[in-house]
Parts: C-alpha cells; structure tokens; sequence
C-alpha cells in the first residue's frame, strides 16, 4: 500500500492508469490517520484528565505535532516516533537542566512555539 | 481472427469542438496496430477515450467482448488495458525499480513476485543498469522506455502506446 500512496503523490493521472483507485488508497490514508490521531486524543484525555479547546485545537499543538515528523524526517517509517522522542526528550532535558540552575523557564518546545507570529497572537491563529 | 479491442463508431466533442466523429476499429490479439494523422486528429483523445480519461458521447468501446466505456481508469487497466502517456508521467521521486513494482503491483499476490516481474521487464527494456536510479535523472528515451516498462508490468493484453 506504501508504494501506491507513493505513486498517488507523485502522479494521481499516472497511478490511475496503473489500476491504482485512488479515491480507496486516498480514503484508508484519511482512515489511518484519523485512527491514530483519535488514539493519541484518547490517551491525551486520559493523561491529563481533561480536554479543552485551546489545548487541543490551538495552532501551537498542529505545529508541535508536525515538528515530530520534520526533524526525525518526513517520509520515513520511523522517523516521526524517533523526531517525537527526541524533541519530547530535548525539551524535558533542557528544562530539568535549567530547574538545576535555579531558572523556571518552559521547555525548549514551548520556548519555539511561544515565540512563533501566530502563538504570539501577531496574525490569527 | 476476433477482436480484442473493438472501438464502435466513438465519438467526442469538447465545448462544440469535433475531436473525434464515428471512429471505428478493430484490434486483434497479438497484433500491432498504428494509429497515425496530423496534429490535432484526435489520436490520443482516442487514446483517452479507450482508457477511461474521457467518456465517449456516443458510440462503444469493448474488450474481450465486454463494454468497457464508462469504466475507470483504474478498472479499466485492471480489465488488461496498458496505456502510456504522450507526455511521460514518471513517478519523478521514486527510482526506476519501484517505478515498476507500482504498475507490477497490479499483477502480483505480493510485494515480492511483483518485484520479481519488475525486475524482469526492466531487463527486458534494456534498463537494468539503471535501476536504482531515481526516475528524475532518466533522459527523455529512457523515461519514454520507463512508460512502456511500468504498463507492461501491470499485465496487459492490450497496450496503447501514445506518442508523436
């Protein structure tokens, strides 16, 4: 299936006239991923006891969620769970680190995504 | 000899234009068939039409006995209907073998019988020293060859090959 969700990037006209249904491929894509992402809410819930709109919806949760991908490298297998431990691990290291020092500042994650236009509030989020 | 590929007086119109006006002809298995006219004639819309890119306003187009107009694309190549594009379409980001394997894929229980195939149309077009390379680097020759190569590997019995 990974070679026709490949195919179907690269040329929707030509992956058709290779007996590719698209719209099927396209439609398990869309079910995968809702699945997983319906699972990491329910475990989101569970961990944290609550759900509210501006934890779960606001752009800086999109944007940490797709910064997992991005540095373990987009297009492999497992480079988002690797991008994900290591950007969680890095931002849980730096602020223990910084506690030890005496300074109470958020993790390195927060610190990205505060500083970002949109987490700023300067365009609309 | 029966006919594999039987086009039916086929016709196609776009917006008032007359692409193509009872186009009729018969394909035999295992024959080589030229389709050849001017620019403009209507040869790949016909091509098209066969394939399931457009639908014919009128007419039919049968395979194996069985109508396929109105049919997919993707139905109609799994029926055993290969096409190539005039103006190639490599999958530009993958490499010359799994190019393959994606049309072999069509034709195979598995991932691995399908690379099998692959690899044996690669040879066959004189490809293989390049088979790990990505489509993107291939020459204008060779990607034409990498189209022949990806529709073969779905297992047609009919092939249409558009090209000027």
């Amino acid at each position: 299936m990974g070679y026709y969700w490949l195919a179907i990037r690269e040329s929707p006209e030509a992956a058709l006239a290779l007996g590719i249904d698209i719209f099927r491929y396209k439609m398990v894509a869309v079910v995968l991923s809702a699945a997983m992402t319906s699972l990491g809410g329910v475990l989101f819930a569970f961990y944290y006891n609550n759900l509210f709109p501006e934890q779960v919806f606001h752009i800086s949760r999109s944007i940490e969620l797709i910064l997992g991908p991005i540095i373990g490298g987009i297009g492999t297998l497992f480079g988002p769970i690797v991008g994900a431990f290591l950007l969680t691990a890095l931002s849980e290291t730096l602020h223990e680190v910084m506690l030890g020092f005496g300074i109470d500042v958020p993790g390195i994650k927060q610190v990205f995504l505060r500083n970002l236009p949109a987490a700023r509030g300067d365009v609309p989020a | 000899m029966t006919a594999l590929l039987e086009v039916d007086r086929i016709s196609k119109s776009f917006s008032g234009l007359k692409a193509m006006q009872d186009v009729s002809f018969a394909v035999p298995e295992g024959a080589i068939v030229g389709l050849i006219g001017p620019n403009g004639a209507g040869k790949t819309t016909c091509f098209n039409v066969i394939a399931g890119v457009y639908r014919a306003d009128a007419g039919e187009v049968r395979f194996a006995g069985e109508r396929i107009d109105g049919w997919r694309s993707d139905q109609i190549c799994r029926a055993g209907v290969g096409r190539t594009f005039q103006l190639v379409k490599p999958f530009a980001g993958l490499t010359v073998m799994e190019n393959v394997v994606v049309g072999a894929l069509n034709a195979s229980a598995s991932v691995s019988e399908a690379k099998e195939k692959a690899a044996g149309v690669i040879e066959q077009l004189g490809l293989a020293g390049k088979r790990e390379q990505m489509a993107a680097s291939l020459t204008l020759p060779e990607r034409k060859r990498l189209e022949v190569a990806r529709a073969l590997a779905t297992g047609p019995r009919a092939c249409s090959c558009s090209t000027r």
